[in-house]
């Protein structure tokens, strides 16, 4: 049987080994086995685009939402300079503390009682002006409890603006008598709650108006409830944090016109930078920066509808501007606290002050001897940036940033009309913003 | 094809030049087509099964050990994407009943000689299982630990299998031979054409191309 097997499996192998026609080559299978290898080809090139296409829209959503957040926080910093500034820091949120010190102590301003001397000081002109406009204080002044109590219900809003400004509209107007009496009666609990609140929020002001839909509560309960409290103060901490990062810049750099440096002269800048990591590789940033940038150049550089009597030999500039940098960075070395990237963007200038002199070939002066040119002239998007950034991470939280850069112009600037140039070195210092909100 | 001739085709494909790629594709054309039938159900899922494998010859080409025998290679690799195509679908044959096929004699071979397209029809007729144990078993020379391992079944299921599809082409040949004993007029191949669809009108130089590639 063995050997039955044996001769039927030398049939088939024979038999098979050799094909009397090999099967006909067909062109459908080759255009097959290309669509297969096309396929296949044409996926590291998405791959490589969509970081792009992704930091590009990172970075417009990033600039967007960095703009949207901006404007509502610098209103409760202003009250808070405010009131500050009315009442010097006193020390210690203690539970030994008076009910207007918890109050205070609640609101997050660090230093002292402020929030005592501003209830008494409500009904006289000390009162801010906005406060007295404020439509609720007016209407509801009087009804308003503490916001102490956090019940949750009424009115409860999510959005950290709308926080921040109920408790900036509300805070002065609360019933002084109802606040005390309610705390004096629940002095334990309510510095309890302090110290639940003090453990968990942070310095943030963007935190702190968790608390406000107390404010906008009516409630008389004499005993909050605590865990109601930490839940609701707690809330915020689950938002996102962006991470990014804040840099401290300064350089020295060579200014020129017409892509030379032979007759550039030194300026100098220094500003801030604002940092987000999309990814492990990809870094968007901006920022701005006051630029101090003095250059020569000749007559033929520089664009006027002035018509000289006797045309100056040379021009010697003096711009002072606002840069505000658009940058997309990739990293191309990363090991240890060691990390390179290159980077490109644009940057517009915002120039603050144009001051020209006009240098003549004779002794006596035939001509005007220069002209300022104050807030005027706007470059929007018009300057190429293109710089390398080497840095160098000190610990968690600080790292040393050395980037020399290149600036070229993609279309004239300033008053003068001139391509300006611009080379050097920036040597600053970033924090991670991220390890300041982390508790 | 030339030894050296060969070396330019594949220092083309590891350029990933398209040309040098569709030659090879075209010269080794018969020689995959002719393993990845044996393992499949038709032409059609063995052009698939095959183009798989090319694509692993051309993005892997740089794998490759010029110092062994290209064909071996290749052949390997057919080989390795008929098994993973059929793996999945193996189990599923595997309680298939062979009641009729175990009556079947043991003692008679075909009287007449089987052409390949004959040999090819019944191998295209037995259930997966079966079939990718015969190829491995009876034409490839692997053990049924070898094959077990390969397939990732047991050694006994291996020889089960091989059994059962010997079973089942002895009663194919059976079939065949009565066929042809019944009709003076049977020309060989008419029971069990497998499903090649051999252009009869070959392009000679095709076949001339493939056939000094397989000498």
């Amino acid at each position: 049987m063995k050997e039955k097997d044996e001769e039927l499996d030398n049939v088939f192998r024979k038999g098979l080994e050799d094909p009397v026609n090999d099967a006909a080559y067909r062109e459908a299978d080759w255009d097959a086995m290309e669509q297969m290898l096309d396929k296949h080809k044409k996926r590291p090139a998405v791959i490589y685009w969509l970081p792009l296409i992704g930091s590009a829209a990172a970075l417009i959503l990033i600039f967007l939402g960095w703009l949207f957040f901006k404007s509502p926080v610098v209103k409760p910093e202003q009250n808070g300079q405010l009131v500050s500034a009315q009442h010097p820091a006193a020390g210690g949120t203690g539970s030994t503390q008076s009910p207007k010190d918890e109050v205070k102590a609640v609101t997050g301003i660090s230093g002292g009682p402020t929030r005592q001397s501003a209830d008494n000081d409500r009904q006289k002109e000390q009162t801010p002006v906005n406060y007295a406009r404020s439509p609720d204080v007016a209407g509801r002044g009087r009804k308003s409890k503490s916001f102490l109590s956090l019940s949750p219900g009424e009115g409860r809003r999510d959005t950290v603006t709308n926080h921040q400004n109920d408790m900036v509209n509300k805070q002065p107007v609360e019933t002084l008598a109802e606040t005390q009496q309610k705390k004096t009666n629940n002095k334990d609990t309510i510095a309890g709650q302090n110290m639940v609140i003090n453990n968990t929020l942070t310095n943030s002001n963007k935190v702190l108006p968790a608390d406000t839909p107390a404010n906008k509560q009516a409630t008389k309960s004499t005993s909050p409830n605590t865990e109601k409290l930490a839940k609701i103060v707690t809330k915020p901490r689950s938002t996102f944090r962006p991470q990014f990062a804040l840099g401290v810049m300064a350089s020295s750099d060579l200014n020129g016109v017409n892509s030379s440096f032979q007759q550039s002269k030194v300026g100098g800048n220094f500003g801030l930078q604002f940092s987000a990591a999309l990814s492990k590789k990809w870094t968007v940033s901006t920022g701005a920066s006051y630029d101090i940038k003095p250059y020569l150049t000749g007559i033929g550089n520089y664009h006027t509808s002035y018509q000289f009597a006797t045309e100056p030999v040379s021009i010697s500039a003096n711009c002072r501007m606002i840069e505000i940098p658009l940058n997309v960075n990739y990293q191309v070395y990363g090991k240890r606290n060691n990390k390179i990237s290159l980077g490109t963007g644009l940057s517009s200038y915002i120039i603050l002050r144009e001051d020209y002199n006009f240098n003549y070939a004779g002794q006596y002066n035939q001509g005007p001897a220069g002209f300022s040119v104050i807030n005027k002239n706007r470059n929007i998007f018009s300057i190429l940036n293109l710089d390398a950034t080497y840095q160098h991470q000190i610990n968690s939280k600080v790292g040393l940033l050395i980037q020399p850069y290149l600036k070229v112009p993609l279309s004239n600037v300033g008053e003068s009309q001139v391509r300006l140039q611009t080379s050097g070195v920036a040597v600053g210092l970033s924090w991670n913003l991220n390890s300041l909100t982390k508790k | 094809m030339g030894e050296e001739e060969l070396r330019q085709l594949i220092g083309g494909c590891i350029k990933q030049d398209r040309s040098s790629q569709k030659m090879l594709y075209k010269a080794f054309y018969g020689f995959s087509m002719g393993i990845c039938l044996r393992y499949a159900n038709n032409r059609e899922e063995a052009a698939e099964v095959m183009n798989q494998g090319f694509y692993k010859v051309f993005t892997r080409i740089t794998t490759y050990d010029t110092a062994r025998p290209f064909k071996a290679w290749l052949g390997k690799i057919m080989m390795n994407v008929s098994i993973d195509y059929y793996r999945a679908n193996l189990k599923m044959a595997y309680t298939e009943d062979l009641d009729k096929a175990e009556h079947v004699s043991n003692g008679d071979m075909p009287d007449r000689k089987l052409n390949y397209d004959d040999l090819l029809g019944m191998i295209q007729k037995l259930p997966n299982a079966y079939r990718t144990v015969f190829n491995l078993f009876a034409i490839e020379g692997y053990s049924h630990d070898e094959i077990a391992g390969m397939l990732d079944i047991s050694s006994g299921t291996s020889k089960s299998n091989l059994h059962k599809a010997r079973q089942k082409l002895k009663q194919m040949i059976s079939d065949a031979d009565s066929a042809s004993n019944n009709n003076t007029g049977y020309s060989s191949g008419m029971g069990y054409s497998p499903i090649v669809a051999i252009n009869k009108v070959v392009d000679m130089q095709s076949v001339i191309f493939n056939k000094n590639i397989r000498g």
